[in-house]
């Protein structure tokens, strides 16, 4: 499904991913932990497409093919998912006029017709209730004056509106009440099946009792420095990352 | 037979019969344009706009301009909305093309000529409206205005009597019909809305072909004691059109009124707008958007003057700047020594596109009251990036992610329309003239 050789890439200027390797199987859900600024939201970023994160070298290929040529849209349109760390607020743009023109475009780029008014709505409604959340904030402009919380469950909803086959989460746990977590966990649940990926970064291992990882995978200094299954969640938990620097030589702090 | 010739000769020989004004009174108005002069580059308030080369240029005034075809009424009608509708060729209201449904006793629509053949025939009410004439513009400073006084043939106007709902928006179509050679075109229009009643006016103005013009636009509208008027300004000139036009209101107690002005294309286009809130309680509200490219240069004008205690005034104005286009906003706020509880708010934004283009807002305030309530701001900035990465992370293609987010910049500008019939046709008009901007 997603395949990250040896992967570089700077920011401003500044190297911050050093030679990333790391393989997602269909059907896995992969944790991704670390101190910060080590790097995961730069990995996110660089996956989704984002401008101004230069890939200087490595290879990333997603489906089989190389992903790092493609345009954003293309990428969403193919499948990829990013849930923002910091989800964007837009005023003058309705959510739901959003998530159907961003539906749509998606359906395009696949050849597919696009969704008709009424689906649309059904599809909607299906979701809100899977996600038990009222339609209140659907009607306002997207993010727009959401708290931060409401910001994350957002994310979600839109997920599972677009169905995406590898879903990049960048800690959007961070910051929920327990019901809020139930609803994002709840949400990449129901998305599981054996064409469905996720990479989910988190500081937390609650969240992963919930969504129960296939591996978990510590980022250090731009760099994947250890994996494991899901007890070296626990294991990081307790012991935090002041390992990384004796056991791997990499700086546990950059 | 049509003539060209300068400005200055035309108002030294403006046409020998009966016009806007009576054939005197638009000699002396002429003598008094002269005397008034172009404004140089030493105006301040032309200091950003220059209609270079118009002093040597042969103009024709294009009375007798040929018809407009159904393609050309169209592009500038608005769709999905029923209006009575007065069609101005050139400056000159074109009965032939009107379309005018039932309307409640009182109410006149039409030419001003119509209206002074009904004055003398007595119908009181026609002559009260031209009572109204030429009060606001300010012809004694204003040299444009003046030319238009002095040069207009006719005006369409509008009166709504006391206590009068207009049943419909009223279109105003204004074409500027160029022909063989540069134009000079004088629109004029005069609307006196009597107390207590209401009415939507919409003007559509517009420049066809590649001829150069210049429009040089005046509206006048009294807005009596507790009326409210809505009136929406669409522009649409050609990119050899310039355009100078002046929208003058005067509010009285109680009334309200709020104009929008969307200008869409053009060469030059310079519009002053002036709100004189002059009794209590009296509340205007002056919007703009403007959506250039290329060549075109914008520059607004607001001059909101609160004349009496307790009025509120709102003053919004949006650009969109493209290519090599520049927008400017000078808006002014005057606040009299007894216009206490005076609450006026002005806000101007430019979102620009490219490097090449240019915004420039400039706020002026004099408050001379001291218990007001006064504030302004005007930001200047692109498309945001991280806006732009979140739509098409999502899936949206660039192009039409930008078209997206350049229409929710204008979008809080219609949502300041309150005739909600207007809302999305001018939309639809929107969204069609940024289909070639982003
Ligand atoms: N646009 C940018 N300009 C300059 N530096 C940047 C930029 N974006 C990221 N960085 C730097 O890159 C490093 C990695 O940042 P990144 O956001 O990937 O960390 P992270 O692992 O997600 O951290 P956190 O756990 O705090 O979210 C940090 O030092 C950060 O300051
Ligand atoms: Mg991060």
């Amino acid at each position: 499904m997603l395949k990250i050789q040896d992967l570089h890439a700077t920011v401003a200027g500044k190297e911050i991913l050093k030679g990333l390797s790391l393989e997602v199987g269909p059907g896995e859900i992969h944790a991704i932990m670390g101190p910060n600024g080590s790097g995961k939201s730069t990995l996110a970023n660089v996956l989704a497409g984002r401008e101004g994160y230069e890939v200087t070298s490595g290879s990333v290929s997603y489906l089989g093919r190389d992903l790092l040529n493609q345009e954003p849209e293309e990428r969403a349109a193919e499948g990829i998912f990013l849930a923002f760390q910091y989800p964007v607020e837009i005023p003058g743009v309705p959510n739901l006029y959003f998530l159907r023109m961003a539906l749509n475009a998606q359906r395009r780029h696949r050849g597919q017709e696009e969704i008709s008014a009424e689906d649309f709505l059904r599809l909607i409604s299906e979701k809100l209730k899977l996600l038990h959340l009222d339609d209140g904030l659907q009607k306002r402009a997207v993010n727009e004056g959401f708290s931060g919380g409401e910001k994350k469950r957002n994310e979600i909803f839109q997920m599972l509106i677009l169905e995406p086959r590898l879903a990049l989460l960048d800690e959007t746990d961070s910051g929920l009440d327990i019901d809020a977590l139930k609803v994002v966990s709840d949400g990449v649940n129901a998305l599981r099946s054996p064409d469905f990926s996720a990479v989910v970064v988190t500081h937390y291992q609650r969240l992963l009792d919930h969504i129960v990882p296939d591996r978990v995978h510590v980022l250090a200094g731009g760099r994947i420095v250890r994996s494991g299954g899901r007890e070296l969640a626990l294991e990081l938990e307790r012991e935090g990352y002041g390992w990384i620097g004796k056991e791997s030589g990499v700086d546990a702090t950059r | 037979m049509s003539q060209a010739r300068t400005l200055a000769e035309w108002l030294e020989h403006p046409p020998a019969r009966d016009g806007l004004l009576s054939t005197e009174a638009r000699h002396e108005v002429a003598r008094l344009a002269t005397l008034l002069g172009l404004p140089g580059p030493r105006d301040e308030a032309w200091r950003y706009t220059r209609l270079s080369g118009l002093e040597q240029e042969a103009l024709e005034l294009g009375v007798e301009a040929p018809l407009p075809d159904e393609h050309q009424l169209r592009a500038l009608t608005p769709e999905g909305v029923t209006l009575d509708r007065l069609v101005v060729v050139n400056g000159r209201p074109v009965p032939s093309l009107c379309q005018i449904g039932p309307l409640p006793d009182g109410v006149g629509i039409g030419s001003l000529s119509a209206m002074r053949q009904a004055a003398r025939e007595g119908n009181s009410s026609a002559a009260q409206l031209l009572e109204h004439l030429d009060l606001l513009s300010q012809s004694r400073q204003r040299a444009f205005s003046a030319i238009n006084s002095a040069l207009a043939e006719d005006a369409a106007a509008l009166w709504v009597p006391d206590g009068v709902q207009l049943p419909r928006p009223l279109l105003v179509l204004s074409l500027v019909l160029p022909q063989a050679g540069p134009l000079l075109s004088q629109p004029r229009l005069l609307a006196v809305l009597g107390q207590h009643s209401q009415a939507t006016v919409l003007e559509a103005h517009g420049g066809f072909g590649d001829k150069a013009y210049l429009c040089n636009a005046v509206s006048e509208f009294h807005v009596q004691a507790h009326a409210r008027l809505e009136h929406v300004r669409v522009q649409r000139d050609s990119v050899a059109g310039r355009r100078v036009s002046g929208a003058f209101f005067q509010v009285m107690a109680g009334a309200q009124a709020r104009t929008h002005t969307y200008t869409l294309g053009g060469r030059t286009v310079r519009n002053e707008i002036r709100m004189e809130l002059v009794e209590p309680g009296a509340s205007g509200e002056i919007n703009g958007l403007g959506l250039l490219k290329g060549e075109t240069h914008l520059d607004n004008h607001t001059h909101v003057a609160h004349l009496a205690p307790d009025c509120q005034s709102h003053q919004g104005f949006r650009t969109i700047l493209a290519e090599r286009s520049q927008g400017i906003f000078t808006g002014r706020i005057q606040v009299a020594k007894d216009a206490q509880h005076t609450d006026a708010v002005q806000q101007c934004a430019s979102m620009v596109l490219s490097p090449e283009a240019r915004a420039v807002a400039r706020p002026q305030l004099e408050i001379l009251a001291d218990d007001v309530k006064c504030t302004h701001g005007s930001t200047v900035g692109s498309l945001d990036a991280n806006s732009l990465f979140y739509l098409r992370s999502r899936g949206i293609p660039g192009d039409l992610a930008r078209r997206i987010l350049i229409h929710a910049f204008c979008s809080t500008q219609l949502g300041r329309v309150r005739a909600s019939e207007m809302v999305n046709p001018l939309d639809r008009l929107i969204t069609r003239t940024l289909a070639d901007h982003a």
